[in-house]
């Protein structure tokens, strides 16, 4: 069965003809050459393929494209402006947040989700945002300080 | 304050926080790791893999497979030398067996290229080309497989008795190798010694669990086989799959993209022998790429250890023998598990150079998933056991632990040359931070203490007999004074393409940014023995200075002609040739090199690294709160301490201690793939189950660093990458001593064992 999918990504329409099987991380990936969502383990535990569906963070690997009709899809390439970075993603090379980068766009979605969000947060709070999204390279402390740094206002540019 | 190279000159990019090159792309997204690579006409791979631990592949009826709509060959034993003729009948996956004594001489337990038995539950026994992952999985499905059983063993205990199920011709009893050492009278050491501290060890087979899962790309074309793939050695590589397919090495190029993580994962051969065969077979490209189950049951993991070990100890606490017998877990193959053990071994006895040694490492085949490089490489086993046993042997005679290793430190160093200057500053310095904030006092049901370890590393093995450890490259100046650096190094996420360009930049009195390194491709790239060891930093650091030293003498030299002074006179400073004390004379380089190029001046530089090594070293301090009615031992703080000669960058320095610090944790605490004692699977090959730490399981780790140049590194810089990852679990068990009394000998040190220990 395929089904014809009308949704917004990255700020742009879109429409396409999909199997109702089909991943949304496949479809980013294999359609829209969107690689910078990373598949670590397409069994939803790793964070590596997050994306921003409307509000929410979803895992791309448990979500199916045919769901995403009418909604909003942002990936890690609509995190900025053209060539311009984002403020997180600014913060993220200054603090030297980034090692292999494979976990980097799930950890910058699942950043930008939680400061989008109303509520400020806690300084305990920036590990917990972060603890759904695996890094097995910089033990997370330099990704914690680029994320604290935006929500504290001192990374916009 | 500026820093200055270990020769005083004052230093403007080496000590700087570059941002690391490659971040943006990352960011944006914009990186293209192997598995973003689509070739035109390119098929999906897949392996099928055994669902019994040892077995004869009796047939293989793939009719059904091969009727699938999409599917475009399955290889298995029995066609396998149709698609590769020149095969060779078995292969070292770890790339070292160019530095055989016979270059490429079989040793019991290598690897056979889809061969007609398997050894492991997930042993690979056919591959599968399709036109999309749909027709690979449904053909994987179909395909009749007859495995006769054979009998199966899955511990290094029962592999070693008496009767049981041999894995391989040629190594009977299933030892695979031995290392011994064997210094001085332990009998007599360990009688006059004032106590004698025993104990049984088991160390846990631990994942390297990159977040990139295992992939490659192959091409196969009339002029050879081109690799696209995140390994970590590959011009190694190159020499093994050239071997294994029976081609020159001018026909085999393997390139290395944006890699995923590599952690020793990458430092063997595991899809690439696969997906070549395939490429060759269908005259198409193939990507194979693996899923997490595949990437845990079929790539290298570390080493499970047994051991039984005692060690006397003075009344000073320090150790005067050493004895035992460790029985270490290589898996169905054999990789890199000699070496390994010869590292442990070393590991266990030359840091405190303990006077009587009777050692005996012992490599056993079982049939489990195989053991490899995992960062660390056979130090996280020694350093559990010998500094778990330095606690237990001060403790036993009233010594504090670290009074004990400084005094044994001290004795040391005057006795096998090997200088322990840097690990006592670390142990110093570590001591000093941990005291800063004092231990809360213990209640409540929980128990508080602090604990340390410490080592001496190395910055790869070019002072290693029998071990291929050299690094070429080429530092090529423009005529916009803009720099290329050729070189293998693979930058698996480390930073080392920044830290390289740091040292170029240095060197040619140019702007970083100025200074681009190229991306790995044997093709074009010197040969380099690859990211392994604490190596890059240091060996290809080495060369690309020496290539640096070069481009800027030839600048210097034809600068001379043009300026009409002697080279000594020049000075060379942003950008400017001048001569020194005249800036009138002033001549942009720009100029110069436009001049020299049209003249017939070149500007390139080609260095390789000097046969030497050197030592850097690290101690880590943790405190931790022990919870004595569930057992949870909790890090509290955890003190990192690394002497790494010249911190290039030291935000990437952090990087490593950070990164490897909580990879060294999760060995400590929660990581451990546990293989099912009835079956051989594994039990936890998901990330549901293998629980390695998230951002909110551990402390802040309070790195320090410490610089003591060495003249042999790039200004003065020594390995980095290891030392991190192999100090947190006995520094986490001797803390839990502290705080309990006892402490689990067992990794990972679970809240079950450690409630085990209480109640024993």
């Amino acid at each position: 069965m395929t089904t014809t999918v009308a949704f917004t990504l990255n700020g742009r329409d879109r429409s396409i003809d999909v199997d109702d099987a089909e991943l949304l991380c496949d479809s980013l990936r294999g359609r829209f050459d969107l690689t910078g969502t990373k598949v670590g383990c397409r069994e939803g535990v790793c964070g590596s393929c997050d994306v921003l569906l409307d509000t929410d963070v979803v895992r791309s690997c448990l979500v199916l494209t045919a769901q995403v009709d009418g909604r909003s899809v942002r990936t890690v390439e609509g995190l900025g402006q053209g060539r311009s970075l984002g403020a997180l993603q600014e913060a993220f090379v200054r603090h030297g947040a980034v090692q292999c980068g494979f976990c980097t766009p799930g950890l910058l979605i699942a950043a930008t989700a939680a400061l989008q969000g109303g509520a400020p947060l806690a300084a305990e709070d920036f590990a917990e945002v972060l603890s759904g999204n695996l890094c097995r390279c910089t033990g997370y402390a330099k990704v914690v300080d680029a994320v604290r740094e935006v929500a504290l206002g001192r990374g916009e540019a | 304050m500026t820093a200055s190279d270990p020769h005083g000159q004052s230093l403007s990019v080496v000590g700087r926080r570059v941002s690391k090159i490659d971040s943006y792309d990352k960011v944006a997204g914009l990186s293209r790791y192997v598995d973003d690579l689509r070739l035109p006409g390119m098929l999906v791979g897949r392996l099928v893999r055994s669902w019994l631990p040892h077995a004869r592949v009796d047939h293989i009826r793939a009719d059904d497979a091969l009727r699938v709509t999409g599917v475009v060959d399955i290889i298995t034993h029995e066609n396998v030398r149709e698609a590769a003729p020149r095969l060779a009948a078995s292969f070292d996956p770890a790339c070292h067996d160019f530095e055989r004594e016979t270059p490429f001489a079989a040793m019991p337990g290598d690897a056979t290229l889809l061969g007609p038995v398997i050894r492991y539950v997930g042993d690979p026994v056919a591959a599968i080309a399709a036109e999309s992952d749909a027709a690979a999985d449904e053909a994987a499905a179909l395909l009749d497989v007859d495995l006769a059983a054979l009998p199966a063993v899955f511990d290094v205990e029962n592999a070693t008795s008496p009767g049981a199920p041999q894995l391989h011709e040629g190594a009977p009893r299933n030892i695979a190798s031995v290392v011994q050492r064997r210094i001085g009278d332990v009998d007599a050491a360990l009688s006059a010694a004032a106590a004698i501290v025993h104990s049984p060890f088991r160390t846990s087979k631990q994942k390297q669990a990159q977040l990139e899962p295992t992939t490659c790309i192959a091409q196969a074309t009339h002029q050879g086989i081109t690799v696209w793939s995140p390994h970590q050695s590959p011009h190694r590589a190159r020499h093994t799959l050239a071997r294994l397919f029976g081609l020159p090495l001018t026909d085999v190029r393997m390139i290395v993209p944006t890699v995923g993580g590599g952690f020793g994962k990458g430092d063997a051969l595991t899809a690439e022998p696969y997906a070549v065969a395939l490429a060759l077979r269908t005259g198409r490209p193939v990507k194979l790429t693996y899923s997490r189950a595949d990437d845990f049951v079929g790539t290298e993991s570390r080493h499970p250890a047994v051991a039984d070990l005692e060690a006397g100890v003075r009344a000073d606490g320090s150790l005067c023998a050493l004895r035992g017998h460790v029985l270490l877990d290589a898996g169905a193959y054999l990789s890199h598990s000699p070496r390994i053990a010869n590292v442990l071994a070393n590991q266990l006895y030359e840091l405190y150079a303990v006077d009587a040694v009777d050692l005996v490492v012992s490599v056993v085949f079982t049939n489990v998933p195989v053991s490899g490089a995992f960062r660390g490489y056979g130090g996280p086993q020694a350093a559990f056991m010998i500094e778990h046993l330095v606690d237990l042997g001060a403790r036993a005679v009233g010594i504090d632990p670290i009074d004990a290793r400084l005094r044994m430190l001290r004795r040391a160093e005057r006795r096998n040359g090997l200088s322990r200057e840097n690990v006592i500053a670390c142990l110093e310095r570590g001591r000093e931070a941990i005291a800063a904030r004092p231990t809360p006092p213990s209640g409540d049901g929980v128990s508080r203490g602090v604990g340390a370890a410490c080592l001496i590393w190395k910055s790869g093995v070019a002072d290693k007999p029998g071990s291929l450890d050299r690094s070429g490259a080429v530092v090529r100046v423009n005529e916009d004074a803009s720099v290329d650096v050729v070189s293998a190094a693979c930058d698996l996420g480390t930073g080392i393409s920044t830290t390289l360009a740091q040292i170029v930049a240095e060197t040619l009195s140019l702007p970083v940014g100025s200074v681009r390194v190229s991306p790995t491709d044997t093709a074009v790239t010197p040969f380099d023995s690859g990211a392994f060891s604490s190596r890059s930093l240091y060996r290809t650091g080495q060369a690309v200075k020496a290539a640096a030293d070069e481009a800027r003498r030839k600048i210097l030299e034809f600068g001379a002609t043009v300026l009409e002074a002697p080279v000594d006179d020049l000075d060379m400073t942003n950008g400017v040739l001048s001569v020194r004390g005249a800036p009138a004379t002033g001549l942009p380089l720009t100029e110069l090199l436009h001049r020299g190029l049209m003249s017939g001046a070149d500007f390139h530089g080609a260095g390789e690294a000097p046969m030497t090594t050197a030592r850097p070293a690290a101690a880590q301090f943790v405190e931790v709160a022990v919870d004595r009615t569930t057992g949870q031992a909790t890090v509290v703080r955890l003190v990192a301490v690394q002497e790494v000669g010249r911190a290039v960058n030291p935000t990437l320095v952090e990087g490593q201690i950070e990164g490897g610090a909580f990879q060294g944790l999760g060995y400590a605490l929660t990581e451990e793939l546990v293989v099912d004692p009835d079956t051989g699977a594994l039990l936890t090959g998901t990330f549901m189950d293998y629980r390695m730490p998230t951002a909110s399981d551990g402390p802040r780790i309070e790195t320090i660093i410490l610089e003591m140049p060495d003249a042999s590194g790039p200004y003065g810089a020594k390995g980095v990458g290891e030392p991190s990852i192999i100090l947190p679990a006995p520094a986490v068990a001797n803390a839990i001593l502290d705080a309990i009394g006892v402490a689990p000998t067992t990794l990972p040190m679970t809240p079950e064992r450690v409630f085990g220990v209480l109640r024993d």
